[in-house]
């Protein structure tokens, strides 16, 4: 039995605070007439790290963000403070969704999905 | 149709619409908005950029990680050893590294491309600060982890990092210069027994509310963070991060492989450790001499048996002293026959088990209950009709008619005190007083008062127990109530019973009819105490907000009693009589340093509290009197504090709410309504408006089918009298129109919102403004009558607190007015209506309708039949 401020053993956290199993980029919905854009933040991402897939009425997006700069020979960190993670991301839509199309520019992943 | 389409094409590698160009880091270099490097920087920099465009990357980077990590898979990674800690999947930690080859594990990390190493428990609690862990050294289940921030000073590394999955040595790689294991990903623990780990997760709930009471200064983030923690496994781990249970616990925590094993380390954990807390402050309150002597003896006792066992003194020697205790107790217990054999038989099998044993720790506590239970003790009742009444009106101003029921209820117990006794329902707003009714009612009989909150309760378990085969069962928290205030006669609320709730873990309302009907409760059966327990001496109150949502068959047990709100003059009593001088008290002042005036009182009412009751009014008010109390403390003030309107604003802040909240003017097409609540009573505001070129009618604001359907017959009304009311029909025909009644916390099913949506669409029709100083409420039918409705009190106080002048009210409400105190009524102008017409007529400014209708005959043409009863309800 530990003496002391038991009292406050429940009360003062041991600085931990809980987070998503993984990281999770930032994502924007935009309804359109006949479907959907989404947008997420996804800077530095290359594009064999990432999947995408869709079923019915669901888009589930999965990936990795790797840090290309740290792994060089004669380039030392200091301090790194830019997530380098799996994340996963699961988006689900009203109708069923079927085609897409995906495009990258400035740091930003965009997902085109149509209503079925 | 094509399938194939674009993110198909750009998942072969075909460019498709990628537009992250490649070149954009070498030719198109300049387009990367980086100005030319100055001239004696140039090799600088231009190293730099060949290291980061080299092909050649490091060893460390092809030790990349293709497909998801996910259980099963093997992976070759540093290895750091962690002191005094242990990280679960979720948790984010911040470590600080410092020695050599955890440094080392750490930098290897951070120069990968995932930033991913493995962290192990050290067993041993020695530590010089400095020397390295060995293989050895470390539990063989540690976890992933992927480093989230890292930043080099002197002589130390501080990471932030975040746990992802639970892992397993497999095979030391190497230990120099830093350690390096192949490690395998374990599953996430399964459910084994599903009745089991939900046993175990309620009680862990009931724990985790039982640790809450007794930390009153817990951050109140944490307490949201856990309670709203639905899923068990994330809860035990969030508990192991949050909580200190040790490191041997936490480790057994992250290696457990079912959720049961997983469940019952937390569960034991949580329970010693509220164990501990409440042994101290029993304890520490001894000196106030609180504690019954055997009680005290009894926490004594259990705290020498922790420092024996600490100190490993001789195991079977405690069991001995443990049984013979309870057998001592077992002896001169008061209990029924029944009781004592079933008692005697578990503690005969207590015996024969060694105390390692689950079952022995079981049945230990089960017996500890039993022999607490008050199976046959009482308090005396005093039963002095005069005395009680002088209680009740020392403890609630007014409430008249209330106080009278009561009486007559006690005064049937009096004169047969074996007739059950009666059960109680006090139905009423918020803050009216019906708990502290209960609580008088309790003082007045001489009985012990204990309160059971049913709000939201969706199990019936959490009534009758869970039953004794799971590690951590409890009796129901009736049981609990009668164990706590120790005798089997005490007053019992039950508070909130219309939020019961209902699903397929079973109905807590059944189980409360049998608790509640006398010719079953003399033998209530706790799942737990699995032996027949006595309620029938129990006298039970309940309180609900609402009558509606009360089952009936529970509503038929009960006698109900209503309360309402009170006026601002009732109040403004209310906090003279009561509220005031019992904040001066609580705060230790006395009336000749303080004094709130009555102008002050009512400003208070007005413009910082909105409700039926006087709950709000009670907070405020103390904390008008602890600012003063404060200032007295400290020495600021000496002389008598007076407390007037401007005094109050300085001390309480600006004013939460303004009673003008009758607006000034109505635009065309708006009406004022009242509306009844839980919270008492509302003014709402219907709009209307013209849709040019559609047609039909549009309703928003979430209105429910009766609503919808008196929404359409208001509009065929005005339509087929349109000539009546001076409406050209074409307009009507022409139009669509779109009524809303404003969201809120207002139940919009009830129909008494028809005369006000008829006055709305008649303003909108007609082009002109409806009196802003008049609220309605009513029913209608399609044959232009107006019935009567419900909750005609909450209403019209709700309209007169908001400053309305003038209220239209059914005709058939009439004789309720006089439930309505003095001062409302005088404050306001009725208008007792039959017919649309009437309400038209009253709402308007000017009179529109071409026909002369004589306003207060409420004479009507006769022509239709009286209304046939079962219409005029409401609620
Ligand atoms: N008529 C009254 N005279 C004096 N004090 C009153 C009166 N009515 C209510 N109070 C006080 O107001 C406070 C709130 O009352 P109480 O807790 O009994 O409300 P309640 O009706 O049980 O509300 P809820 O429905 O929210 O449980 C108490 O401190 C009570 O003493
Ligand atoms: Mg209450």
């Amino acid at each position: 039995m530990k003496e002391g401020n038991i009292f406050f053993k429940f009360a003062v956290p041991k600085e931990v605070r809980f987070a998503a199993r993984s990281w999770d980029p930032a994502a924007d919905i935009y309804d359109a007439s006949d479907g959907w854009l989404i947008k997420i933040e996804l800077p530095g991402i290359s594009r064999d790290d990432f999947e995408i897939s869709i079923k019915d009425k669901k888009l589930y997006l999965s990936g990795v963000r790797r840090d290309k700069t740290s792994c060089r020979e004669g380039l030392v960190p200091r301090q790194v403070e830019i997530t380098y993670s799996r994340f996963e991301k699961t988006f689900f839509f009203p109708d069923e969704i079927e085609e897409s199309k995906v495009e990258y520019q400035d740091g930003f992943l965009y997902i085109y999905v149509k209503r079925h | 149709m094509n399938k194939q389409t674009d993110f198909e094409l750009f998942a072969q590698g075909k460019e498709a619409n990628f537009v992250c160009k490649e070149e954009s880091r070498e030719e198109n270099a300049d387009s990367n908005y980086e100005d030319d490097p100055e001239e004696e920087h140039e090799d600088f920099v231009a190293e730099i950029r060949r290291l980061l465009n080299s092909d050649d990357e490091s060893e460390k980077s092809k030790n990349q990680q293709k497909e998801a990590i996910s259980a099963g898979k093997r992976l070759e990674l540093p290895v750091l050893p962690l002191r005094k800690t242990v990280i679960f999947p979720e948790a984010i930690v911040p470590l600080v590294v410092g020695r050599k080859k955890s440094k080392a594990a750490v930098e290897e990390a951070i120069g990968t491309e995932e930033k991913l190493l493995v962290g192990v428990t050290v067993k041993s609690e020695e530590d010089d600060g400095e020397s390295d862990a060995s293989t050895s050294d470390v539990y063989q289940v540690g976890i992933l982890i992927n480093i989230k921030k890292f930043l080099r000073s002197e002589d130390n590394i501080q990471l932030i990092v975040q746990g992802i999955e639970r892992v397993r040595i497999i095979e030391w790689v190497q230990e120099e210069p830093f350690l390096k294991a192949t490690v395998e990903v374990l599953p996430l623990p399964h459910v084994r027994e599903p009745e089991q780990v939900e046993a175990l997760k309620r009680n862990i709930n009931d724990l985790i509310r039982q640790a809450f009471d007794l930390i009153p200064n817990m951050p109140p983030e944490l307490r949201m963070n856990i309670l709203s923690t639905a899923d068990p496994l994330r809860l035990s781990y969030f508990l192991g991060s949050v909580l200190d249970f040790g490191k041997e616990q936490e480790q057994k925590m992250l290696e457990a492989e079912t959720l049961d094993d997983l469940l019952m380390i937390v569960h034991a954990a949580i329970a010693r450790e509220i164990e501990i807390l409440q042994i101290r402050m029993k304890i520490a309150s001894d000196t106030q001499s609180e504690i019954e002597k055997s009680q005290r003896e009894y926490f004594l006792r259990q705290q020498l048996k922790q420092i024996k066992k600490e100190l490993g003194e001789d195991e079977e020697s405690i069991e001995k002293a443990e049984v013979g205790e309870l057998r001592k107790k077992l002896e001169t217990a008061d209990l029924p026959e029944e009781v004592r054999l079933e008692a005697e038989r578990e503690l005969k099998r207590m015996e024969k088990l060694p105390n390692i044993s689950p079952d022995y720790h079981v049945i230990r506590t089960y017996l500890e209950y039993i022999l607490e239970l008050p199976w046959n003790k009482l308090t005396e009742d005093k039963l002095d009709l005069e005395e009680t009444r002088r209680i009740l009106d020392e403890d609630h101003y007014g409430l008249e008619d209330v106080k009278e029921r009561i009486l007559e209820f006690l005064a049937v117990v009096k004169l047969r005190p074996d007739s059950k006794s009666p059960i109680l329902c006090f139905v009423g707003p918020p803050g009216v007083g019906k708990t502290s009714l209960g609580m008088s009612i309790a003082r007045a009989l001489g009985r012990k008062f204990e309160r059971i909150s049913l709000g939201g309760m969706r199990d019936e378990a959490e009534l009758r127990g869970h039953r004794r085969t799971y590690v951590g069962s409890m009796p129901g928290r009736i049981i609990q109530a009668l164990r706590k205030c120790g005798v089997k006669n005490p007053v019992l609320i039950l508070d909130e019973i219309d939020k019961l709730g209902m699903d397929f873990r079973g109905d807590p309302a059944s189980a409360l009819l049998e608790i509640l009907d006398p010719a079953q409760n003399h033998s209530f059966r706790d799942n737990y105490i699995n032996l027949p327990f006595d309620l029938s001496k129990v006298f039970f109150i309940a309180t609900a907000n609402q009558l509606s949502p009360i089952p009936m068959p529970l509503r038929d047990r009960m006698e109900i009693i209503q309360l309402s709100g009170y006026s601002e003059a009732e109040k403004l009593n209310i906090a003279k009589k009561y509220l005031i001088p019992r904040q001066i008290k609580e705060n230790g002042l006395s009336v000749e340093q303080i004094e709130i005036t009555e102008d002050a009182i009512r400003f208070v009412i007005s413009s910082y509290t909105r409700e039926a009751g006087v709950r709000q009014l009670e907070r405020t008010i103390a904390k008008l009197v602890r600012k003063i109390a404060f200032r007295v403390a400290r020495g600021e003030v000496s002389e008598k504090q007076i407390i007037d309107i401007q005094k109050a604003k300085e001390l309480l802040g600006s004013p939460v709410f303004y009673s003008e909240e009758a607006r000034k003017e109505l635009p065309v097409g708006v009406a004022t309504g009242m509306a009844w609540t839980e919270a008492g009573g509302e003014i709402l505001f219907v709009e209307a408006a013209l849709l040019p070129g559609g047609n039909g009618l549009m309703l928003t604001g979430h209105l429910g089918e009766v609503m919808k359907e008196s929404a359409q017959a208001a509009r065929s009304y005005l339509w087929s009298h349109a000539k009546d009311f001076g409406i050209d029909p074409e307009l009507i025909k022409t139009n669509g129109v779109h009524l809303h009644v404003p969201a809120g916390a207002i139940p919009k099913d009830g129909p008494s919102a028809g005369v006000t949506m008829a006055t709305a669409l008649a303003s909108i029709y007609t082009g002109k403004k409806v009196r802003s100083d008049t609220a309605m409420t009513g029913e209608i039918t399609l044959s232009g009558q107006v019935l009567p409705i419900g909750g005609v009190k909450e209403k019209v106080l709700a309209a007169h607190r908001a400053g309305i002048k003038r209220v239209i009210l059914p005709k058939k409400n009439e004789s309720e007015l006089e439930n309505i105190p003095e001062d409302v009524r005088r404050g306001l102008e009725f208008v007792f209506v039959e017919r649309i017409d009437d309400v038209i007529k009253a709402a308007f400014q000017e009179n529109i309708t071409q026909k002369d209708i004589q306003q207060e005959s409420g004479k009507t043409d006769g022509v239709f039949a009286e209304v046939p009863s079962e219409f005029v309800a409401e609620k």
